[in-house]
């Protein structure tokens, strides 16, 4: 997490740590995290899609499985 | 049923204050979206609605976005547009599988919208194939947004199209 912002409802933004001119992930490397979504399971699961998504993230992990996971 | 689909726009200059629209999109009913701000320019939302189907779920989530953000141009909504590497990853099997598929029914396999060192096809229309085809399990929810998704996209470009060439050019192909 990046920015944290106290304002409701959204409870900051997740800035995801390697965006850079190789990041592929596009919009949602900054994406809303909701304090009190809709639902809860399907926000989580969402973003957890944007993380495995990443294609920096899924680079370091191909290359050393321990340190991502 | 849940409907899982992202609407990607391009944001007027207007709109820069990022950190306010996105409250504005919650209160508005769009806390059932990732709302991604990571392009200058663009405002991309993932919702994962539920409705009573795929029609009411992009329906209701068009509505809110264009009642909150007015100025907002849609850009595209996904799944629609894929390669044949995002169809294999939808519907669970492996590239070369689709791809094998593909080349034992040229003649059925659906055309298309863009041939060329990367082709892309409309998602509905291969997974409408592959259901007709059978063998495949294939999510009904995913099947139901690729269609509405198709119909966007199409809805939204035939604003490209005057009026008077429509009628013409239709005549001319098939």
């Amino acid at each position: 997490m990046a920015r944290q912002r106290r304002r409701q409802p959204c409870l900051g933004q997740d800035l995801l740590p390697h965006n850079d001119h190789e990041c592929r992930c596009g919009e949602f490397c900054i994406t809303s995290v909701w304090s009190t979504p809709k639902n809860p399971g399907n926000h989580a699961r969402a973003l957890r899609r944007v993380v495995d998504n990443c294609t920096n993230r899924k680079r370091l992990r191909d290359a050393d499985p321990v340190a991502e996971d | 049923m849940e409907y899982t689909f992202t609407l990607k726009y391009q944001l007027n200059e207007q709109d820069s204050d990022l950190d306010a629209l996105v409250e504005r999109l919650g209160e508005a009913g769009c806390d059932d979206a990732l709302v991604g701000i990571g392009q200058p320019g663009r405002l991309a939302l993932e919702f994962t609605r539920a409705a009573d189907s795929a029609k009411a779920a992009v329906s209701s989530a068009l509505a809110d976005v264009k009642r909150t953000v007015p100025s907002a141009r849609l850009i595209e909504m996904t799944p629609d547009f894929v390669g044949l590497t995002d169809v294999a990853e939808v519907v669970g099997v492996s590239r070369q599988n689709i791809r094998k598929l593909m080349l034992a029914h040229t003649g059925s396999f659906p055309a298309p919208v863009h041939e060329g060192s990367a082709s892309i096809w409309h998602l509905a229309e291969v997974l409408t194939w592959l259901d007709t085809k059978g063998g495949y399990a294939l999510e009904r929810s995913t099947l139901e947004v690729s269609r509405v998704a198709l119909q966007v996209n199409l809805a939204k470009e035939t604003r490209r199209l005057p009026a008077t060439q429509a009628r013409q050019l239709s005549q001319l192909i098939r």
